[in-house]
C-alpha cells in the first residue's frame, strides 16, 4: 500500500491534518465564557456606536436645533439645506425636517420626512435607544393623519396624498412594534 | 392554414408598429409657458417637457414663451390651449376668463406650496418689521406671488403700510429677479428684501448664498406654487390626458431630443405634479384683496 517514501509522507501528512482537524473542531465547541465576552463586547460596540452617533448629531445639528428652538424655523430648514450637502442622505436632516414642518403646521411634508428618517435609521422608532424620537413621531401620526386622511377623502384621486397616508400608515406600524 | 398565415401576419404587423413612435395628429395643442427670467431659458427648461407631452398625448405641441406681464392678454385672445404660470395669474386667469385647474407643480420643502419671506441681513439692527419704517426695500416682481403679494400682505397684516411707511421699495429689472433681491439685501443695498422661499432654499442648496448670511423677519403662510391650467375651451378629455401625463412623470422619465436623452422633470426644475382643489387657492384670494391686486384691484 505504503509503496515508496512519496506515499508514506502523505499518508503522515493527511493523518496531522486530519488530527489538527479534529482538535480544532473540539476546540470551537460551545463554551459559555466565550458566549458571555462576545455579548459583552457586542454590547459595548453598540454603545460606542450610539455614543459616536449622538456626538455625531451634537456636533453637525446643535446650530440646527438652536434655531429650531428659539423658533427661527425658516431658518433652521435653511441650516438643513446647506448640511444637505456635506451630509446627503444623512436621516437626521430627514428627522429635523419632519419635526420643523410639523412646527409650522405642514403635515403632509412632515409625515414624508419623518417616514424617509424611520426608513434609514429605525432607532428614532425605538424606545431602548438614545436616539429614540418617539414621542416627535407619534404627535405627527396623531395630529397628522387623521388631516391627511381628511383630505385623501375628499380627493380620492389624488396620488401624493394617497402616498402621505402611506407614510403615515408606515409610522403608525412602526411605533406599534411592526417591522419594515 | 390560410386563416393562421393571415392572423400570424397581422399580429407581426402590430408587434413591428407598435415599435415606432406613435404619429401626431390633429392641431397642435399651444402651451403657454411663463418666462421666469429668459425665453431661452423657458424654452430650454419646458422643451423636453413638450416634447414628452406631445408622444404621450399624441399631438403636435407648441411650446409659447410668455411674459408674466402679457400672459391675460395673450390668454384671453385664445393664444394657448394651456398654461403654466404662478398661482396668483392661475387665480387671476380663473376668475377673468374661466380656466380649469391642471396639476400644482412641486418643488423643494413645501412640495407643491411655497412662502414669502422677509429678509434681512443677519448682522442688520432691524429686528421686526416695525423696525422696517423709513428703511430701504426691494421686492420680487409685482406678480410674484411669493416674491411680492405674500410680503406685502405679511406688512399690512402686521399693521405696517410699505407705501407710507418705508423709505423707498424697488422692483428689480430684467432676468433673475428673485436673486437680484436677495443678493442686493446681502451686498446692503437695501435693508430688507422680499425673497421667495423657494428661492432661499435652492441658493442655499446650490451654495450661492449661506445660511447664516440672512435672518428671515417674517414668513407667509403657505400658498400653491406654479400651476398648469386649461382654457374652459379645451375638451375635458384632452385636459384628463393632459393631467394624468403630468401627474405620471417621475424623476427617471425620459424623453430624446436631437440624440440627447433628457430626464423631463430634472430639465425643468420640477420635482413632480400634485392635483389640489380650486380652494386651495383661496389664499392667494384672501392675499389679493387685502394687497388690492389683480384680479381684485379696485381704484
Amino acid at each position: 500500500m505504503l509503496r515508496d517514501r512519496f506515499d508514506q509522507i502523505m499518508m503522515a501528512s493527511l493523518v496531522v491534518v486530519l488530527l489538527f482537524t479534529v482538535v480544532v473542531l473540539v476546540g470551537a465547541g460551545p463554551d459559555e465564557s466565550n458566549h458571555v465576552n462576545s455579548a459583552i463586547s457586542r454590547h459595548l460596540e453598540r454603545e460606542r456606536i450610539y455614543q459616536a452617533r449622538v456626538a455625531f448629531i451634537d456636533r453637525h445639528f446643535s446650530p440646527v436645533i438652536a434655531l429650531r428652538d428659539s423658533g427661527a424655523l425658516p431658518e433652521a430648514l435653511l441650516k438643513l439645506e446647506e448640511l444637505h450637502r456635506t451630509l446627503p442622505g444623512e436621516a437626521h436632516i430627514d428627522l429635523l425636517s419632519g419635526d420643523i414642518l410639523l412646527r409650522m403646521g405642514q403635515f403632509d411634508r412632515a409625515l414624508t420626512k419623518l417616514a424617509a428618517a424611520v426608513r434609514r435609521n429605525a432607532d428614532y422608532v425605538d424606545t431602548a435607544s438614545p436616539l429614540s424620537q418617539r414621542p416627535l413621531i407619534e404627535s405627527a401620526v396623531s395630529e397628522g393623519l387623521p388631516l391627511v386622511r381628511d383630505r385623501l377623502r375628499s380627493q380620492p384621486d389624488s396620488r401624493s396624498m394617497a402616498m402621505v397616508v402611506k407614510d403615515g400608515y408606515y409610522l403608525q406600524s412602526r411605533l406599534a412594534g411592526g417591522c419594515e | 392554414m390560410k386563416y393562421l398565415i393571415l392572423i400570424l401576419t397581422f399580429f407581426l404587423t402590430g408587434v413591428v408598429l407598435s415599435g415606432c413612435d406613435q404619429p401626431l395628429e390633429g392641431p397642435p395643442i399651444r402651451i403657454g409657458y411663463m418666462n421666469c427670467n429668459s425665453v431661452e431659458e423657458t424654452m430650454e427648461r419646458f422643451r423636453p417637457l413638450t416634447v414628452y407631452l406631445e408622444q404621450q398625448l399624441g399631438r403636435p405641441c407648441e411650446a409659447i414663451p410668455v411674459d408674466t406681464q402679457d400672459l391675460e392678454s395673450r390668454f384671453a385672445a385664445g393664444e394657448f390651449d394651456f398654461v403654466h404660470g404662478n398661482s396668483l395669474l392661475y387665480v387671476i386667469l380663473k376668475e377673468n376668463h374661466d380656466l380649469q385647474l391642471v396639476a400644482t407643480e412641486k418643488r423643494g420643502q413645501f412640495g407643491s406650496r411655497t412662502a414669502g419671506a422677509i429678509i434681512v441681513r443677519r448682522d442688520s439692527p432691524i429686528q421686526s418689521l416695525k423696525d422696517l419704517k423709513g428703511k430701504r426695500m426691494i421686492f420680487g416682481p409685482q406678480l410674484a406671488p411669493s416674491g411680492f403679494l405674500a410680503q406685502y400682505d405679511l406688512m399690512l397684516q402686521a399693521g405696517f403700510d410699505p407705501d407710507r411707511e418705508l423709505d423707498y421699495y424697488a422692483l428689480p429689472r430684467g432676468t433673475f429677479k428673485h436673486e437680484k433681491v436677495i443678493y442686493a439685501v446681502y451686498f446692503g443695498d437695501y435693508d430688507a428684501a422680499a425673497a421667495p422661499a423657494l428661492d432661499l432654499e435652492i441658493m442655499t442648496r446650490e451654495g450661492k448664498i449661506s445660511a447664516d448670511d440672512f435672518r428671515v423677519l417674517a414668513q407667509s403662510e403657505t400658498i400653491p406654487y406654479c400651476t398648469f391650467g386649461a382654457s374652459k375651451n379645451v375638451d375635458s378629455k384632452l385636459t384628463e390626458k393632459f393631467r394624468k401625463v403630468l401627474l405620471d412623470l417621475t424623476p427617471e422619465t425620459t424623453v430624446e431630443i436631437d440624440g440627447q436623452r433628457l430626464k423631463v422633470l430634472d430639465a425643468a426644475w420640477i420635482d413632480g405634479f400634485e392635483t389640489l382643489l380650486d380652494k386651495d387657492y383661496d389664499l392667494i384670494r384672501v392675499m389679493a384683496k387685502r394687497v388690492n391686486m389683480p384680479p381684485y384691484q379696485e381704484f
